[in-house]
């Protein structure tokens, strides 16, 4: 699929590594819809940013695990772009706790943002593109969890072990129109406060020995938007970590 | 990294997909060197269109299923370039045969030029890119790695022999060296095939159409520069490895 001037979905996409997607793909001509969850977060740079590149833009804060205010979102884009090409499921919450500590409503915090909302902003957008005939993808944004074992994280390895099964089960039954792939990302934008010593633990268990950048994550997307043959299958850019 | 300048080895690159990825090398400007075995006239051909690309070209005779070979074609490349970045894995064969009727000799014959051949490839070409910069490999394997072939039995072993040799070189030549796979699915008709027995075949791909020497390029081109990923497969087939 052709970037330029294609109307791309990203939620949760006014900080890291979902901005700096949205930014590379704002650059390649994409017009852009994102979504944000806290009103505090700087989502009014990241738009005038993506504005700064010469593409359209609009912003709206979303709950994802709500369907009503998914469709509303969603009709909001269809509104102001008149298509919907791209859907990047990227909005995710990063819970920890030992699993006999993990609440009941842990475990529906971390299933319903990082599985349900991605199933219902699929659900919402397939259909547009289903209709539109030219085609679509959707990206759905897990991580390593899903195949590693990360003590503390049980709730958050589930939702993302979730979403790649979403993602296989999306590519066959929305085939041949839309393409669903999903990207794993290692270690790409530590938090702004890490210490040295977690820097040197990331660096340490990636092979390539450095941690990766937001810009390898968009790199990935690119390809996976253009290259039109790909469709069901999980990519890792993790600097080599999970083979070790 | 850097593409332009730098030398690619595209083993089995005088025709076919090989082809189309040593052109696709040239078009990014890098040089290119490739392998054959019987091919020579389309070894020449493909050379002279790398050449037309205003890129240099270098064709080395190598049947890889002889180690000596390898060995000496490395040299060969060494001695004319002076270096060497990138190494493809793509020379292959394709032999069907049932379970109960693979011979001893098939057997090797196929894990010679699909196994072993890329083994020691990969083996002479990281001493002389560990001496240098450090650069990419990409073995090609293909749906018989996820999904066993009973037409190609030995075939898929020898690809997953493939496919575990690109995780171990991966590891064993980080950080220097990134090996990944690219996983093609059907995307150029087999010699032999007419076209209406080769389209019948979409209809078994989710995305019901057949692939294109293109698709590869694209995921070569992105391995090439994706510094981020080593040990991993990228997967090309229209969806077919998850049904």
């Amino acid at each position: 699929m052709e970037l330029k001037d294609s109307v791309v979905i990203i939620t949760g996409a006014a900080t890291r590594v979902g901005r700096e997607v949205a930014l590379a793909l704002a650059a390649r001509g994409a017009q852009i819809a994102f979504t944000y969850y806290a009103s505090d977060e700087p989502w009014q740079q990241t738009r005038a940013e993506i504005e700064a590149s010469g593409v359209g833009c609009l912003a709206e804060q979303l709950e994802v695990r709500d369907s009503a205010q998914v469709q509303s979102f969603v009709q909001k884009a269809l509104n102001q772009f008149g298509r919907i090409d791209v859907l990047i499921n990227n909005a995710s919450v990063w819970l920890k706790s030992p699993f006999l500590q993990i609440k009941e409503a842990d475990w529906d915090l971390a299933l319903d943002v990082n599985l349900k909302g991605p199933f219902l902003c699929s659900q919402a957008v397939a259909p547009v593109m289903l209709q539109q005939g030219t085609g679509g993808v959707i990206l759905n944004i897990t991580d390593l969890s899903a195949f590693q074992v990360w003590p503390g994280y049980a709730h958050h390895a589930a939702s993302k072990a979730g979403l790649v099964a979403l993602t296989k089960s999306l590519a066959v039954e929305l085939a041949p129109t839309i393409r669903v792939n999903a990207i794993a990302p290692g270690t790409v934008l530590l938090p702004p406060n890490a210490p040295p010593e977690k820097i040197q633990w990331a660096v340490d268990k990636s092979l390539v020995k450095r941690v990766g950048t937001p810009q390898d994550v968009a790199q990935l997307a690119i390809f996976l938007i253009e290259n039109e043959f790909t469709t069901g299958a999980v990519y890792f850019v993790d600097g080599g970590r999970s083979l070790v | 990294m850097e593409l332009k300048d730098r030398l690619i080895l595209v083993t089995g690159g005088a025709h076919r997909l090989g082809k189309e990825m040593a052109l696709h090398a040239a078009r990014l400007g890098m040089n290119v060197a490739i392998t054959y075995n019987a091919a020579s006239a389309a070894a020449e051909a493909t050379c002279a269109e790398i050449e037309a690309l205003g890129r240099q070209a270098l064709a080395v005779r190598c049947d890889q299923a002889n180690a000596d070979q390898i060995s000496e074609a490395i040299d060969k490349i060494a001695s004319h370039f002076g270096r060497l970045d990138c190494l493809v894995n793509s020379a292959s064969v394709l032999n069907q045969k049932d379970f109960f009727e693979i011979t001893p000799q098939e057997w090797d014959e196929v894990q010679a030029v699909n196994t072993r051949g890329p083994f020691f490839f990969i083996q002479t070409a990281a001493r002389l890119m560990l001496a240098s910069e450090g650069g990419a490999m990409i073995n090609i394997i293909d749906e018989s790695v996820l999904k066993p072939s009973l037409e190609y039995p030995h075939h898929s072993i020898s690809k997953s022999g493939l496919w575990a040799l690109t995780r171990l070189s991966a590891i064993r030549l980080a950080p220097t060296i990134r090996v990944n796979a690219i996983l093609p699915g059907a995307v150029l008709k087999p010699s032999g095939w007419d076209e209406a027995r080769y389209q019948a075949l979409a209809e078994h791909v989710p995305l019901k159409r057949m692939g294109t020497p293109q698709d590869v390029c694209r995921a070569l081109e992105f391995l090439l520069l994706s510094d981020y990923i080593t040990g991993q497969m990228i997967v090309v087939e229209g969806g077919t490895t998850v049904i």
